[in-house]
């Protein structure tokens, strides 16, 4: 036991490690980048024969630059390291919102509605499934945010079969700022009413890998395309992102609900392996709306009424985090 | 950060100083194996300008000297929810200053080396684990980062077929001991708890008396000291300012439904977690939950959720003694059998 408890403290130290190794790789290669744009900018003003700034020249120089909303990085004196790798260590750790550094706007987003067609999904009590009741809600919740003028885009309108590939295809072809995948669990073994979201990561839990197996299914994915896919997920924005768009919902999902049911439990936020989230480059998260296999909750799904208040509750979440965003801008 | 590691260069193991610190959302404690143990509550606190800095007289404030001085202060509960908060500097910043404060409350000396065992909320070891690595490392030659219920398990001893339930102020953990140590599989995390149950009694006492005020920190004692489930003899009155008098309440009914409120989320949680037990096991586990943390100490509450749970057979629910230090004297013993070559590689 004595040894389990030292073996996960050392990966844990270990990853740490990791991580810096990688902290100090992006820290070089954006040194890279910046010292290659000033070159340029040398060699730009150069070319033009004339100071920065004077009447009639194009403003290509130093002034270009800073005048660009980006942060204003100091290189030091030593060419060779370029940045402080403190800085970047600092920006591309977790806690520096890179969205809100850059101001990149939310314009697009694209809903998810889980399974359909040939796929139900879950099968939960009184008939409830689950195909059914994320298109519903996906579609109410796309009439809400439409009112607030963002576009909305669906993976699939209808009840027809859309693989999880030609999901992530959509997304990835339109101009996506935000991605929701919708869901609902179902439990038949156990009397639980939970809701959880996720984001993409890595997580070993039992649980949660037969969970994703089942989201899964239909992925017809190669391992290349997957390993193509990890490599790409480096993107420390949509990491953040994903993991604020996620709690924001979380909590909104959670709050509304125990109004009604205060039993529900709150399962948080969490990393999850599903493909639907990998694939896509926009921040995106998989939200649990439900539990099928839960007899109130299958009474409730029935109704209108509730699938109109899971749509409203998922635009609350989406909103907060936008006001949130907004504010960090 | 003033302090740093208190590394020799000749430290031998006469000269270590092994500590269990448990970093809990409403209350961190800290046992060493000099037998000094202290605890206090986890707000840290800075000033928020220059003035506050001078009438303070200092950079830091912890516990209730903080809550006491909370108006002049940047005030915050590090680990609010069981984790550290996403996305803010200050509550790495909180925890590391917590860290530090509670090893220098046990005396550390100058001269120790110290191997530190530190129980967290489960849900930060899952979520925070770098963070929480990085913020004690800084005070300590060694480190190893637990789950909190797992610390008490340690402690209690109870390492198979049992069911420790941790019922903190961010969340309550739940924990199926196997003889190993426990996975993410064995664990559950619900945000049902001691702070829940506040805003909940807050927006009843609101509702019910709107022209009474009524601080989280009253809300907090009014709980704390009187929390119950079931049958209560005793009337629960308090005094709060009406109209700036004080004045007597009775909140007997309303402590009593916020607290009941618990017992069916806790219910569903355990058998959840123990229905998903090896089946040969379960009737074992049944007879071995123990509540922990100060969730464990509202009155009844152990009868009420055996109660509940009375429709899935017979349980056998005990409250932990000593719930204040128990994570952290779990993880001390857990840091003195740790093997010498396990701490000198951490």
């Amino acid at each position: 036991m004595l040894r389990r408890v030292y073996e996960e403290n050392r990966r844990i130290k270990d990853g740490g490690a990791a991580e810096a190794a990688l902290r100090r790789r992006y820290a070089t290669l954006w040194a890279g980048g910046v010292v290659l744009i000033l070159l340029l900018v040398v060699v730009g003003v150069q070319l033009f024969g004339e100071e920065p700034g004077d009447a009639g020249t194009p403003d290509f120089g130093a002034t270009t630059i800073l005048d660009a909303n980006l942060p204003v990085l100091d290189v030091g004196p030593d060419a060779d390291a370029g940045l402080d790798p403190d800085q970047f260590r600092e920006m591309l750790k977790g806690s520096t919102p890179l969205a809100a550094l850059f101001d990149l706007q939310v314009r697009t987003i694209v809903l998810d509605p889980g399974h359909g067609g040939d796929d139900p999904g879950a099968i939960g009590l009184k008939e409830v499934w689950e195909k059914d009741v994320t298109l519903d809600v996906a579609r109410r919740l796309r009439r809400r945010l439409e009112q607030r003028g963002y576009t909305v885009l669906m993976t699939r309108e209808e009840d027809e079969t859309v693989s999880l590939r030609e999901r992530v295809e959509f997304a990835n072809r339109q101009p996506t700022d935000l991605f929701v995948s919708i869901h609902a669990n179902s439990f038949p073994d156990a009397p639980v009413n939970a809701l959880e979201t996720y984001y993409f990561g890595a997580n070993t839990e039992r649980t949660l890998l037969r969970l994703a197996e089942a989201e899964n299914q239909g992925s017809d994915y190669t391992l290349a395309d997957f390993n193509d896919m990890i490599r790409r997920l480096s993107s420390t924005v949509k990491l953040q992102e994903s993991r604020r768009l996620a709690t924001a919902v979380q909590r909104s999902l959670v709050s509304n609900t125990r109004i009604e049911a205060p039993n529900v439990q709150d399962w948080g936020v969490k990393a999850g392996p599903f493909v639907v989230l990998l694939g896509s480059d926009a921040p995106s998260i998989l939200a649990e709306i439900s539990v099928l296999s839960n007899a109130a909750q299958a009474d409730r799904l029935q109704t209108e009424a509730h699938r109109e208040q899971l749509a409203a509750f998922l635009e609350e979440g989406v909103l907060n985090y936008l006001v949130d965003r907004s504010r960090r801008q | 950060m003033p302090a740093k590691k208190k590394t020799t260069s000749n430290g031998s193991a006469d000269r270590i100083l092994y500590i269990g610190i448990d970093l809990g959302t409403s209350r961190s404690a800290i046992v060493a194996s000099n037998g000094k143990r202290e605890w206090v509550q986890s707000y840290v606190g800075w000033p928020k300008d220059f003035v506050s800095k001078k009438m303070l007289g200092r950079d830091v404030l912890f516990g209730s000297d903080a809550l006491e001085n909370r108006l002049s202060l940047r005030l915050t509960r590090p680990l609010e929810q069981g984790v550290i908060r996403d996305g803010t500097q200050q509550d790495e910043d909180a925890v590391r200053a917590l860290v530090h404060h509670l090893i220098e409350q046990v005396n550390p000396g100058k001269a120790a080396e110290i191997y530190a065992a530190v129980g967290v909320p489960a849900e930060a070891l899952r979520v925070n684990k770098l963070a929480i690595r990085n913020a004690v490392k800084e005070y300590a030659d060694s480190l190893m980062v637990v789950s909190e219920p797992f610390a008490v398990a340690y402690g209690l001893g109870t390492l198979n077929n049992a069911l420790i339930i941790d019922i903190g102020a961010g969340t309550a953990d739940f924990c199926i001991m196997h003889g190993t140590m426990p996975g993410e599989e064995d664990q559950r995390t619900i945000t049902v708890a001691g702070d829940y149950l506040d805003q909940q009694l807050k927006n009843r006492l609101n509702e019910k008396h709107p022209e009474a005020r009524f601080s989280e920190t009253m809300i907090r004692t009014f709980k704390e000291e009187h929390g119950f489930v079931g049958s209560h003899r005793e009337r629960v009155k308090i005094k709060v300012p009406i109209g700036g008098v004080s004045t007597a309440l009775d909140v007997t009914a309303d402590v009593r439904a916020v607290c009941e409120g618990l017992v069916p989320v806790l219910a569903e949680a355990t058998m959840d977690l123990i229905a998903r037990y090896e089946p040969d096991f379960q009737e074992e586990v049944k007879q071995n939950v123990f509540l922990a943390g100060g969730g464990s100490q509202i009155k009844g509450l152990a009868e009420g959720l055996t109660e509940e749970l009375k429709q899935f057979g017979s349980f056998n629910i005990r409250p932990i003694d000593d719930p204040l230090y128990a994570g952290a004297e779990g993880a001390l013993a857990l840091a003195q059998d740790m093997p010498e070559e396990y701490w000198e590689d951490m």
